[in-house]
């Protein structure tokens, strides 16, 4: 019964990226981002309120207004590079690559259409591949309801947002995300509007999509604790700067930088091990490695008061 | 796939149902395929029904009364009957100075001035809510450029502007209708762009943008429900607006051409008979009062059942 889904090979990789506001290029909101999110795996995204990571998504999906943001770099979807093609013709191609799965379902779902519909509409409506029929958009719009775990779809078919509760409205808008069989799936703090036990629930959804149909996910929080124990890398954001990147399993352990040892050290009921390991000028390019070491440096004074 | 790993470690476990797709336990039925008895539900309320009543009233009487009360012919009267009192056997509502029965007149003055008020509404909210919508979406060139010709119909005070229309096309229904329509765009186009843009960065817009839905997909299934509960109540208003605009009209004879009559030019045609016979005016004054009133009390009803 269930929908397959096409996995391309490369699914986001970005050099370089960084995206500053028009005229004060001396201080982007990205600096010199890179990563990549590969099949099946999950990074995390983490950092605090305006580091950076919704303008990341923003920047990989090409909607920031080019009259407003510069954004220089490479950044590749589905193992194309999107960063010179023109703006609707990005969209249409990135939008059947990546699919965003939004911050607060109240606002990613339409108050005055049934929750169907929805699900239905761009794969009915949409210009990028192919058309289906109405009968067979419903069709794959209740399939998709059942991945997703909603109980009952026939019957939740018809029934508006408001009719649902929030863990079930954010399954809905993760069946619209995989609605045009994205490779990727790019979450915005998905969870973060949700109570703990719903959030436990969305992220096992997520964990078992991931592994059922082999897409990877860019998970972007400000939970730590959470990135640490779903997701597979870890990079930590600040202020624009890639400032760390590891495991997430080593995350709690072996994080070096100052600033993730803070983050860490703020956790409550966390403890950080005795004796940390002293941040070298130029660490080693291993899979734990440290990005930028200036910009601890450079920051640091910002942080003192929070 | 109960397990949860992501309590902080000086929680407990919780534990946790399974997920809804593992138990489906009783379907709650929220979503049924739509009726129009679930559609018109939470409207069946005294505030809304009493002023829709009158109105639906008023309307059938206008266009069906004459026909089937066989009354006499609104326009051709006998001089010798003039100027009849209310009660006058034959004539319920009494004469005018020409002996035209002002029953048969007020009903059928009534389609004149409902079709011209409805009309020119119509045309002020296809267009207006249209280039209000449009005017939202591209706010780069296209917007700005229709809001600016929206800004100059609001520059000119809407009565002369519809005088100057209604004296250059002439004296007809279909002018008048045009020529209130035209006015009532600029109103229409302001309230929608002003709603659209509230709408128009919402996730699910967003989203539809950016995966290649057509515009028009957007237009009518995202944008436009969300906006029309307030383009409608404001649609409201302008029909009293527009009620008052073809009684102006008709009464300067730039509206229907005599003999046919409407409230405002039975008004107008009355008008030295004030002193002798002022039910010729009270009338007519009275009906678009009703109307009016019942327009208003619907939409402010109406808009009260949205809010809740």
């Amino acid at each position: 019964m269930s929908t397959s889904v096409t996995v391309q090979n490369a699914l986001v990789r970005v050099e370089d990226l960084t995206v500053a506001v028009v005229g004060r290029e001396n201080a982007p909101i990205l600096d010199s981002l890179s990563f990549s999110v590969e099949p099946g795996r999950m990074t995390a995204l983490v950092g605090e309120s305006g580091a950076g990571k919704s303008m990341t998504t923003k920047a990989i999906l090409g909607v920031l207004d080019e009259r407003i943001f510069r954004v220089s770099g490479r950044i590749e979807v589905g193992g194309r590079d999107v960063s010179d093609m023109k703006a609707r013709a990005r969209r249409r191609y990135t939008s059947s690559k990546a699919a965003l799965v939004f911050q607060n379902p109240t606002r990613a779902l339409n108050p005055t259409t049934r929750v169907g519909p929805q699900i239905a509409e761009s794969m009915r409506f949409s210009r990028v591949g192919e058309r289906l029929s109405a009968a067979a958009a419903e069709e794959r719009a209740l399939d998709l309801m059942k991945q997703v775990g909603i109980a009952a779809p026939k019957e939740r078919y018809y029934a508006y947002p408001h009719q649902m509760s929030g863990g079930m409205k954010q399954r809905a808008v993760i069946a619209i995300a995989l609605s045009m069989n994205p490779g990727v799936l790019l979450c915005d703090e998905p969870t973060s509007a949700l109570d703990v036990t719903t959030q436990a629930l969305i992220m096992d959804l997520i964990d078992e999509l991931r592994d059922r149909l082999g897409i990877g996910v860019l998970f972007i929080t400000h939970d730590l604790v959470l990135a640490a124990s779903r997701a597979d890398d870890v990079l930590v954001l600040r202020s624009g700067r890639l400032v760390e990147q590891l495991p997430a399993a080593d995350l709690f352990d072996r994080a070096t930088m100052p600033y993730t040892r803070e983050l860490i050290a703020r956790v409550p009921g966390v403890s950080l091990p005795a004796d940390p390991e002293v941040p070298t000028a130029d660490p080693p390019r291993t899979a734990q490695r440290t990005i930028d070491p200036q910009a601890e440096v450079r920051n640091g004074d910002e942080h003192g008061g929070e | 796939m109960t397990q949860v790993e992501t309590s902080p470690p000086h929680l407990p476990e919780l534990p946790l149902d399974s997920t809804p797709s593992a138990s489906p336990g009783p379907a709650t039925a929220t979503g049924t395929p739509p009726t129009f008895f679930t559609r018109t539900k939470r409207y069946r309320d005294a505030g809304v029904v009493v002023p829709a009543s009158i109105l639906v009233l008023i309307v059938l009487a206008c266009f069906f009364g004459p026909t089937v009360f066989s009354l006499p012919d609104a326009t051709t009267g006998d001089l010798s009957e003039g100027l009849l009192p209310i009660g006058s056997p034959g004539h319920p509502l009494g004469t005018n100075a020409l002996g035209n029965d002002m029953l048969a007149q007020l009903l059928v003055g009534g389609r004149v001035t409902l079709t011209v008020a409805f009309g020119a509404i119509a045309i002020g909210m296809i267009v207006g809510s249209l280039i209000g919508m449009l005017a939202a979406f591209y706010q780069r060139v296209l917007g700005p450029v229709l809001m600016r010709c929206l800004d100059v119909i609001f520059a000119f005070p809407d009565i002369v502007l519809a005088i100057a229309i209604a004296s250059y096309l002439g004296p007809s229904m279909f002018n008048a209708i045009i020529a209130i329509g035209f006015f009532s765009i600029a109103g229409f186009g302001r309230i929608t762009r002003a709603q659209t843009l509230r709408v128009v960065h919402m996730d699910y817009v967003v989203a539809a943008r950016t995966s290649g839905v057509p515009m028009l997909q957007i237009l009518t299934t995202h944008v436009w429900p969300n906006v029309a509960g307030r383009v409608f109540a404001y649609g409201l208003v302008a029909i009293a607006g527009a009620m008052m605009a073809e009684a102006a009209l008709s009464f300067l004879g730039l509206g229907v051409p005599a003999p046919t009559p409407s409230w405002g030019s039975i008004i107008g045609q009355n008008q030295s008979y004030m002193t002798v016979a002022p039910q010729l005016i009270v009338m007519p004054a009275i009906m678009l009062f009703a109307t009016i009133a019942s327009v208003n009390l619907l939409s402010d009803a109406l808009q009260e059942k949205r809010a809740s």
